[in-house]
């Protein structure tokens, strides 16, 4: 098992056919994941033959009725992955990975309020990704970076779910699913849900989360954490950072005392998570 | 990217929500000019897309044509976080009976759109708050559509708003709130709010902040370019990197912004100060970390340079490629250290290496920056 991308999953690629779609759609099928048809409007009937003959269809429904698709993963501009996103609700998809970054903060306000609406789930936007080694992977997550085992890892940013992960690699610590929040200031499923999901997967041990400073995503997860009986781990970046200042992740602006990790510290250990002060540390704290 | 008050509004006169009679001064000459065009007592508020200008004297009363050209003079050409004062409005004083406050803005934990109002508003609302959270009022609206009028005025009415105080408050509100959604506005604030002594309902202050990633639907708010002062943020800003000016001597180019935070997090462990922070997001290729390797090498405070980078969206072998033709085109060289894995990883590392460049082949960014540090000691 594996949260989010399991075995069942039966992936469309949203902007197969552009440049960086074309790409990360070879790369997600080399790695095994399950893509059974791309989605690009325009493009409908073409067939992309070197990507394992996958059909490519003009909408989502189409590739829902033929194929069984249950989830999406989106490769289009920023300007239309609003657009795309509620069209993958509308046809009933289940699970929505969206990788673009620069989305209009507005357009995912209303991307999140209509996936949770349905009872879909929202991974992003600005996210590597998901990925569950040994299953497949949805998004830009390169493969070589993961080894598949028992803790699952969740990270607000892409780059230093990478790294984590090979420091647990090397310590043996392969991992269930790896999941990018996505570092905008709204996403659309919180830490707090996705601790849940790990929390009822049979084959997740432990949870590793990668928070940094800003925002309220870490104290946010505290009741969730709280109720878990798996341990969590959690290293956070930003320590040296200095106040009030936005460090690339929109979602890092201090404000007042939450935000700033001494809080998130406070927070994560008063509900029984375990707070490294150094990547490299997460691994002692895992034993 | 924040919003001058006279660019807001603007767009509260388009939206029909009313304001003190003001318009923008260039020069204390001018200054006087419109204080004597408007006849009555004025207020003088610098335009800085930056808060804290009450505390820092720059917004000033004046009670005569004298006054209002020596207090211009004194604000003129003063900086204030960074922003050079070269706009004043010139406005009219408002007779007050009370100032309140109303924003909207983006609920991040919910996901929601927010109205927040209270009977105390000015300057020290926000000790006010953190004093006693329950001078203000927080509702939550979905994101979807604007909420209806009556909607927002049966908030105000739970205030104890009556009359046609009420219809107007709902009025302004309504307003309001349709620039939020129609501007994609990540905060519509004005405060104060104030209701004048003969009931009009009048914006003293606007301040509006537009979405960086939403600007291309609107072109009238300008560019997120324009609120940038520092010449290394705008080189930045041109070359498409998000960059932030420290105060340390290590030049940091990371391909996300939690490795860059982390990046800075190990150097701070060894006493070493970053001089900036870049992140380039997923837009690399090789004239990207080219311009960024020079932006930084041509810095003469960076006496070295990580390059920290991890190819999922972005192409490695385009970036190395990138930073070696970057050394190779500044005219001031500083020791590099180079951190590549990912996509192409091993053509990569072979392009930097035959450039000369000590590279790190495995996640540990300390081993980078241990020897980044050594380098930067050994040249001292």
């Amino acid at each position: 098992m594996s949260i989010l991308l399991t075995k069942e999953t039966r992936a469309i690629v949203q902007g197969a056919t552009g440049r960086i779609g074309r790409k990360q759609t070879g790369w997600m099928l080399e790695y095994g994941t399950k893509i059974v048809a791309g989605v690009t409007p325009g493009h409908g009937g073409e067939v992309l033959e070197d990507l394992g003959a996958i059909p490519v269809y003009d909408c989502v429904s189409e590739a829902v009725a033929e194929q069984g698709a249950n989830a999406s993963v989106l490769f289009v501009p920023a300007p239309l992955v609003k657009n795309a996103v509620l069209e993958s609700v509308d046809a009933g998809i289940d699970l929505i990975v969206s990788v673009p970054e620069h989305v209009p903060v507005h357009d995912t306000l209303k991307m999140r309020y209509s996936t949770r609406d349905k009872g879909m789930i929202l991974i992003g936007p600005n996210t590597p990704g998901v990925i569950s080694p040994g299953i497949g992977k949805l998004g830009i997550m390169p493969g070589n970076m993961f080894t598949q085992g028992r803790v699952g890892l969740i990270s607000r940013s892409g780059t230093l779910a990478y790294e984590v992960a090979g420091y647990l690699n090397e310590a043996g610590y392969g991992q269930s699913t790896v999941v990018g929040m996505g570092g905008d200031p709204v996403v659309g499923t919180s830490l707090g849900e996705i601790l849940g999901m790990f929390e009822q997967d049979p084959e997740t041990d432990a949870v590793v989360v990668v928070g940094e400073i800003g925002g309220t995503a870490e104290e946010n997860a505290a009741p969730q954490i709280a109720r878990m009986k798996k341990r969590v781990v959690s290293f956070m970046a930003g320590r040296s950072a200095p106040d009030g200042r936005t460090l690339g992740h929109a979602g890092a602006i201090i404000r007042g005392r939450s935000g700033t990790i001494e809080y998130k510290t406070k927070c994560l250990e008063e509900a029984g998570a375990k707070v490294a002060s150094a990547i490299a540390e997460i691994c002692l704290l895992l034993k | 990217m924040k919003l001058n008050e006279f660019q807001g509004k603007k767009l509260f006169e388009k939206e029909g929500i009313s304001l003190p009679w003001g318009k923008v001064a260039l020069s204390p000459s001018e200054a006087r000019a419109l204080f004597e065009e408007c006849g009555k007592e004025c207020v003088l508020k610098a335009q800085i897309p930056a808060g804290g200008r009450g505390k820092a004297g720059l917004v000033r009363g004046a009670a005569s044509p004298d006054e209002a050209e020596k207090l211009s003079k004194d604000i003129f050409g003063k900086t204030h976080r960074g922003y050079l004062i070269e706009k004043i409005l010139v406005e009219e004083k408002l007779d007050i009976k009370d100032e309140l406050y109303l924003s909207f803005g983006i609920n991040t934990d919910n996901g929601t759109v927010d109205m927040l109002l209270s009977r105390s508003g000015g300057v020290e609302i926000e000790t006010a708050a953190e004093k006693d959270a329950s001078v203000i009022s927080r509702t939550s609206f979905s994101p979807l559509y604007n909420p209806a009028e009556y909607q927002l005025r049966n908030v105000w009415r739970e205030l104890d708003f009556r009359g046609s105080l009420l219809s107007k408050l709902a009025d302004v509100s309504y307003k309001l709130c349709h620039l939020f959604f129609s501007y994609d506005l990540t905060l519509a604030e004005i405060n104060p709010l104030v209701v004048s002594r003969n009931g009009d309902v009048i914006a003293a202050d606007a301040k509006l902040e537009a979405d960086d990633n939403a600007l291309f639907r609107h072109p009238d708010l300008g560019s997120a370019r324009d609120t940038l002062t520092n010449p290394l943020e705008l080189q930045a800003f041109d070359i498409g990197v998000t960059y932030i000016q420290m105060e340390g001597t290590v030049g940091v180019i990371a391909s996300g912004a939690g490795l860059a935070m982390n990046t800075m997090d190990i150097l701070a462990s060894k006493h070493a100060v970053a001089a900036n922070f870049l992140e380039t997001g997923g837009g690399i290729n090789a004239v990207l970390m080219k311009d960024s390797v020079k932006l930084l090498m041509n810095n003469p405070r960076v006496e070295g340079l990580i390059v920290n980078l991890y190819g999922g969206v972005n192409p490695m072998v385009a970036a190395a490629e990138g930073v070696v033709a970057g050394y190779e085109e500044s005219a001031r060289k500083v020791p590099v250290v180079v951190k590549i894995l990912g996509n192409q990883q091993e053509e990569a590392w072979k392009i930097v290496e035959n450039a000369g460049f000590p590279t790190v082949k495995d996640m540990r960014t300390e081993k980078a920056v241990d020897l980044l540090l050594e380098k930067i000691e050994a040249k001292r």
